[in-house]
């Protein structure tokens, strides 16, 4: 059977199921490589419980890296992935009623798990002990809606965060901050929809944060909001390279602190101030679209701004040569979202 | 009833119905592309990669099965759970044959593309292998480990979770 050709091998395989699959590639080396090349055995594979409720895409050998969990799919997802969780890198979950208690047993099927994707929309409310909680080495979490899932994650490490509200989801908040704690490496964290209803960080949690950021992002939220976030801020000058504050509002302009690696900031520069010396080598500089005219001098502390030599403006509706004299050594420069 | 006469590559002629030949998709196409004229009785079709035991066997199968519908387009089949439990009884019947002949009956399914008999015969290989163990799989069809020992610790690793169970 060995010498049967690839084709026939292939046919052959496809009507096993998973387990079945993973032996037979364990006999000898010719299957083993007909397997693992096998783009059609591999879809075949999670094509039990792919049907209509998730889906997987094949990146290398031996690699569903991209697994989904859709409507109606946890419960035949949990049947198949013992087979294969070792694979699964990348996760996302859509689950309207997400229990905890399968999310902590989806996890500690996935050990490799790299990068996680929930969507929550109700999850229940249970109460579990931490030493029951999967512990994952993540590069990224995304989770979007509320933030009860991030009860789950507390004995994770990641790298990136990404949290996206769904606007006027009040309830299930304050949990960032006790996540946040748990934290040891991040490096970038994203806020999106960021409300005051959103974020409690007192000050002797601040204490207790583990991580500086490289990146920070904060979006679609109110400056005056943002402003509670001002002493969260203030722990990462050092580390900051990529700062984005995206924010509506009059309320009132922000100091930020001299940042020491900073080279990317974006802003409604009418609602900011910079404060003591900038210095990175390269700076991407946006206005981001709201805003109607070109900060007001009056913003920069420092001026002109001889150490930006990239910068890029949204929606400026004035004529930039009235400021070009701010920007000496400007090596590049575009307009985005206007005519002409 | 037109008949054509096929030679199995120990020369042996079979003459059978057309019908049954025509099962084959490579016959049909040799018939069509090739020219070979239908009516004359002394065309004689050639297949060297079947010998008279198999393909004895072969327009048995196909005889049985020359008025079976053909099986709707085949992108539908590939979303489809594949199973395996759905031979009928008179093809168990008819595949109750040793090894050996199954693996050439697969071969020249392929060859002469006999789709109803290369599933039913890939069917039948893949319920040989389910359940089994590695070495029970190396057993039954007398595959030689080729793995050195370090491969096959890391093959063991890789698929620990797999032996837990």
């Amino acid at each position: 059977m060995e010498s049967f050709p690839e084709e026939l091998l292939i046919n052959i395989f496809s009507y096993l199921k998973s387990k079945d699959i993973i032996t037979i590639s364990q006999t000898c080396k010719r299957f083993s490589d007909v397997i693992n090349c096998s783009k059609h055995i591999i879809s075949l594979l999670t094509a039990n419980f792919s049907k209509a409720t998730a889906k997987s895409e094949w990146i290398g050998s031996r690699e569903y890296s991209n697994v989904m969990i859709a409507e109606g799919g946890i419960e035949k997802f949990l049947d198949i992935q013992e087979m294969f969780g070792h694979f699964i890198k990348k996760l996302s979950i859509f689950v309207r009623d997400l229990k905890l208690l399968e999310l902590i047993e989806i996890l500690k099927l996935c050990p490799n798990l790299k990068e996680l994707e929930i969507t929550e929309k109700s999850p229940d409310d249970v109460d579990f002990s931490t030493d029951q909680l999967p512990s994952l080495n993540l590069n990224k979490i995304k989770i979007h809606g509320g933030l009860k899932s991030l009860k789950v994650l507390e004995n994770c490490q990641t790298k990136e965060l990404e949290v996206c509200w769904r606007p006027r989801v009040y309830p299930s908040v304050c949990k960032l901050a006790d996540f946040l704690v748990t934290q040891k490496s991040l490096k970038i964290l994203k806020l999106d929809y960021f409300s005051e209803y959103s974020f409690e960080f007192p000050q002797i949690l601040i204490e207790k944060v583990q991580f500086r950021l490289e990146k920070l992002a904060v979006r679609n939220s109110s400056d005056l909001y943002i402003l509670k976030l001002k002493n969260f801020i203030d722990l990462h000058v050092d580390s900051l390279e990529f700062l984005e504050l995206d924010s509506y509002g009059h309320r009132e302009s922000h100091l930020l602190q001299p940042f020491v690696k900073l080279n990317s900031l974006k802003f409604k520069a009418e609602y900011f101030k910079i404060h003591g010396p900038v210095s990175p080598t390269d700076m991407i500089f946006s206005i981001l679209s709201g805003a109607n005219q070109f900060p007001d001098p009056f913003y920069f502390n420092v001026l002109p701004l001889p150490q930006i030599k990239i910068l890029k403006i949204v929606n400026l509706e004035t004529d930039f040569v009235h400021y070009s004299e701010y920007f000496p050594n400007l090596e590049k420069f575009c307009i985005y979202g206007r005519e002409n | 009833m037109q008949t054509i006469k096929l030679q199995s590559s120990d020369n042996e002629i079979f003459e059978c119905d057309l019908a049954v030949a025509k099962c084959s998709a490579t016959i049909r196409t040799m018939l069509e592309d090739l020219g070979i004229d239908e009516n004359s009785e002394d065309e004689v079709v050639p297949l060297p990669n079947v010998n008279s035991a198999i393909l004895r066997k072969v327009i048995q199968f196909c005889t049985y099965h020359k008025d079976d519908p053909v099986p709707s387009s085949t992108d539908d089949d590939e979303n489809k759970e594949k199973r395996t439990d759905d031979i009928t009884s008179w093809d168990a019947d008819f595949l109750k044959v040793d090894q050996g002949t199954l693996f050439e009956l697969i071969l020249a399914a392929n060859y002469l593309d006999i789709r109803s008999l290369l599933d039913v015969t890939c069917k039948t290989v893949a319920n040989m292998i389910k359940g089994k163990t590695p070495d029970e799989i190396r057993k039954t069809f007398n595959i030689k480990n080729d793995f050195t020992p370090a491969e096959e610790e890391q093959v063991r690793k890789e698929n620990t979770w797999c032996e837990e169970k």
